[in-house]
């Protein structure tokens, strides 16, 4: 007897059809201040897998993502703003970039392309530190891509950051470019260059003696989650329509991080929980942060509460559930997609006559 | 001339303060394998302390030695409650773990003392300027190199002489040969702690001591930067980090000092761009033989 | 002396040691025998402590210690010279010693062993402030063997003493063993030279694939046909 938690119409409807209803609901009958919440949350979740990918999957634990999607959601900003915009706002943007303005999807495109040219770039000397260095390392390109953001003023404004961008990122939007990036994260993983990859990361001297070259898989591996954090940054920045460098440091790098080790940093599905957990926990403390009233009890301002919270919330769980909520499962993913959970809608029967026979 | 001395002093001065940081990192590095990130955020635990209990009126030497106090404590909780349970998970668990306890010191102090710079006010006697030749020098900058030179002087003392100092050793020289030896690793890792706060306290309070204003964040970037001081002096060896803390600071405080501003601005980057370079070029940084830790 | 009773461990998910039972009297030296991975190694780790075992107890001196931390064994009088010597290499050869007394608060104590030590090793007398790393092969078994001694421990755990070690070194290093005998120790030896330990044993026991497929007295084991073809023949040709 076949679970029902296996049945394909199981599957079906629990990670296709009722996800749909939701998205629906919410895009037809909610205000805007819900809705920018589950855009939010969708981009979490590719800056969750993104991180997820390197970090949990290939063994390549960085810190760095936080800063492609900085330069993600800087370049498309660039790419979409009216040349007319750029030039009263920034001063002294050379005209090349001032020139330029292109359709949304090519921007977001592109964006993703200049943060994995960058991983790339970056990539080739720092990937072959190791362990707590490259922790250090990558944390520091955070601080580095920052700095530059800062300083580099007649392309980025500095510090004051760019605004004006236009909302492209609507949730019809988000939702596509989500599933299509945790679709191709998700083949990656289940493609043979992906189990290169876990096999790197499990006994990098075995893999080798199989030919899995380390250095190139591993640069692939942090040019790719680069290429999505910044295809999440771009969303991010035509979602706020403001974006600032210090936006993109090291409280969003601490966010990320709490996103991927809470779902589970082995399993790309534990994007959406550990994203769900961390964009709506901030919301449900807000009556802490900024000092109100929760159930009829006064409550003082608290600075930083979100913070304590999580913090704490992370440590208990690395200490007790080290492998976060999905530890190495993918099972949202492998339902999501599989063919089989699609085609198994139309063959039920003739799959009961197989069992019968066996 | 003058420009160049001064800049001098000041890298003298900034290098102690960064050697005191980067000594307590690779103490706790070289017996655990720990990168903390919490050990810059110790700082400004110390310099809190520092501050409520010079509002209580305590005397000042009383104070700093209650603050340093304080601070030790909190590290070997931090140690008891949150890495202890970790110690055989993996270096990524501890690295993450560590992050998250700093962002947890930090918003602590947010929340208990707000998100503002304070600012520490030293007895006068410290701000006291003295007149060498050309120059005027403050109190406060001889105190830093003596706090430095000191501790290290200890330090060398604990590690050569005790028996606690030579279980350090031996455990960074072999930790399954230290096993045999009965040694209770987990005793030590905790002196590790205390050791390297109390370093950390020091660094942050002479740190406000000099440049004054403080805030909950303080310490991170400090921390990271005293990191990357250990990691070109050799992570793990003392004489390197000490080493490592005033190639650093020559290095910052020259590079701020004579390039032009529209490049001296890149400074955090140029810090950045050095560590890189060394893990290329001398992975077991300057004075790092091995660091027999994988 | 010492009772094992069928113990099981594991190591990274592969249980190494199967249902082992073996008992050391004072006063013996009882030597363990087996190919390469055979469990000889992680039954020594887990009497000291190292590793822990999944089921079965250790009894010393009529104490449960199963399971017990290596700092708590070593206070019991229970002192293991590991395969490969590990000496601290960056500390001096006193240094060492030193560490071996580790559990020992009493100097004069000490003092004394440390002479003691020096009488029976000289080199080590002469060596005293060179690096433990710049000793030879030879040099170094014998500092970790003066090391273990240092404790005071009563029963010494002697994982591979020969190990890479030039036959005359290796003759040298047997010689040692009985005359820790002499000074009244236990041993408990494992040993790749299988003849040797044979004929220097009260008792030895034969290991395969984590369990004890044979035991008994020197004599017993030395003229059995299949021992001799499996451990001694091997032996022989290299």
């Amino acid at each position: 007897m076949e679970k029902i938690k296996d049945k394909a119409i199981f599957k079906f409807i629990t990670v296709v059809v009722i996800p749909l209803l939701i998205l629906i609901v919410i895009e037809t009958k909610m205000n805007d201040y819900y809705k920018t919440v589950v855009i939010l949350l969708f981009i979490n979740v590719i800056l969750a897998a993104a991180t997820n990918f390197t970090n949990g999957i290939t063994g390549i634990f960085s810190l760095g993502t936080a800063s492609f999607m900085a330069i993600g959601a800087y370049v498309g900003s660039l790419l979409t703003l009216p040349p007319d915009m750029k030039c009263s706002r920034i001063q002294g943007i050379p005209a090349f970039i001032a020139e330029i303005k292109l359709p949304f999807f090519a921007a977001l495109l592109i964006s993703g392309l200049f943060a994995a040219v960058f991983a790339g770039i970056i990539g080739i000397p720092i990937l072959r530190a190791k362990g707590h260095y490259l922790a250090v390392i990558t944390l520091g390109t955070v601080i580095v891509v920052k700095s530059l953001l800062d300083n580099l003023t007649s392309i980025t404004n500095g510090s004051r950051g760019i605004s004006g961008m236009e909302g492209y990122s609507t949730l019809p939007v988000t939702v596509l470019v989500t599933v299509l990036s945790l679709y191709v994260m998700y083949r990656i993983k289940t493609s043979s260059l992906g189990r290169g990859m876990i096999a790197l990361k499990n006994d990098e001297d075995a893999a080798e003696s199989l030919g899995i070259s380390r250095f190139r898989v591993r640069l692939f591996s942090f040019m790719i989650s680069a290429f999505f954090a910044g295809i999440g940054g771009c969303l991010w920045a035509h979602l706020q329509r403001s974006i600032a460098p210090s936006m993109f440091y090291l409280t969003e790098t601490f966010m990320i991080l709490e996103m991927s080790v809470l779902g589970g940093m082995e399993s790309l599905s534990g994007a959406i929980p550990g994203a769900a957990i961390i964009t709506f926990f901030p919301y449900l403390l807000s009556d802490f942060s900024t000092g109100g009233e929760i159930f009829g009890i006064k409550v003082p301002k608290i600075n930083g509460i979100t913070n304590i919270v999580m913090s704490v919330l992370f440590i208990l769980v690395m200490i007790f559930r080290k492998g976060g909520i999905f530890r190495e499962n993918d099972y949202i993913f492998d339902a999501m997609f599989s063919p089989d959970t699609y085609s198994g809608l139309f063959k039920k029967e003739h799959d009961d006559v197989l069992k019968k026979d066996v | 001339m003058n420009f160049f001395i001064a800049e001098i002093i000041n890298a003298i001065k900034l290098g102690s303060i960064y050697a005191l940081i980067a000594i307590g990192y690779s103490i706790v590095y070289s017996i655990l394998g720990l990168i903390n990130f919490a050990h810059g955020d110790l700082m400004m635990v110390a310099v809190y302390s520092l501050w409520v209990l010079m509002n209580l009126k305590i005397p000042f030497a009383l104070a700093v030695i209650l603050a340093v106090i304080i601070t030790m404590l909190l590290a070997i909780i931090t140690e008891r409650v949150a890495y202890r349970p970790l110690l055989n998970n993996g270096e990524e668990t501890l690295i993450i773990t560590s992050l998250a306890v700093s962002i947890l010191l930090q918003s602590i102090s947010q929340a208990v003392f707000g998100i503002d710079n304070k600012a520490l006010k030293v007895p006068v006697f410290f701000t006291k300027r003295i007149q060498i030749a050309d120059f005027t020098v403050s109190v406060m900058n001889f105190v830093i190199l003596a706090v430095t030179i000191v501790s290290v002087i200890v330090l060398a003392f604990i590690l050569k002489k005790t028996r606690i100092g030579l279980a350090m050793r031996a455990i960074k020289d072999n930790s399954l040969a230290a096993d045999f030896m009965g040694i209770n690793r987990k005793a030590v890792i905790v002196a590790a702690f205390g050791i390297g706060s109390a370093l950390a306290a020091l660094a942050g309070i002479t740190y406000t001591g000099e440049y004054v204003s403080f805030d909950p964040q303080m310490g991170f970037m400090l921390g990271i930067k005293a990191f990357i001081a250990a990691v070109i002096g050799g992570l793990g060896s003392i004489t390197g980090a000490a080493l490592g803390a005033f190639v650093l600071a020559f290095l910052e405080i020259f590079f701020a000092g004579y390039l032009p501003d529209s490049i001296a601005s890149y400074q955090t980057v140029f810090v950045f761009l050095i560590l890189i370079l060394v893990l290329l070029v001398r992975p077991d940084g300057l004075l790092g033989k091995n660091a027999k830790r994988s | 002396m010492l009772k094992v009773n069928e113990l099981n461990v594991s190591y990274k998910e592969i249980r190494a040691v199967r249902n082992v039972s073996l008992s050391v009297e004072r006063g013996e030296i009882v030597s363990l025998i087996g190919t390469n991975g055979a469990g000889k190694t992680s039954v020594l780790r887990t009497l000291s402590g190292i590793i822990k075992p999944e089921s079965g107890s250790i009894i010393y001196n009529g104490e449960d210690i199963t399971g017990l931390d290596a700092h708590e064994t070593v206070k019991r009088g229970i002192v293991q010279v590991p395969e490969g010597r590990q000496v601290f290499s960056t500390m001096t050869v006193r240094e060492n010693l030193l560490l071996g007394a580790y559990l020992v608060k009493d100097k004069k104590l000490n003092k004394k062993r440390i002479e003691e030590i020096e009488n029976m090793f000289p080199i080590l007398s002469e060596r005293k402030n060179m690096l433990a790393g710049k000793l030879s092969g030879g040099e170094q078994q014998m500092l970790v063997i003066g090391r273990a001694l240092m404790s005071g421990g009563e029963l010494i755990l002697l994982d591979e003493p020969s190990l890479g070690l030039a036959p005359k070194v290796v003759e040298e290093i047997f010689n040692i063993i009985i005359k820790l005998k002499q000074m009244g120790k236990t041993i408990l030896l494992v040993e790749q030279h299988a003849q040797e330990a044979i004929d220097i044993s009260d008792k030895v026991y034969v290991m395969e694939t984590g369990e004890i497929k044979k035991a008994g007295n020197a004599t017993t084991i030395g003229d059995s046909e299949d021992i001799r073809s499996i451990y001694l023949g091997a032996d022989k040709t290299t």
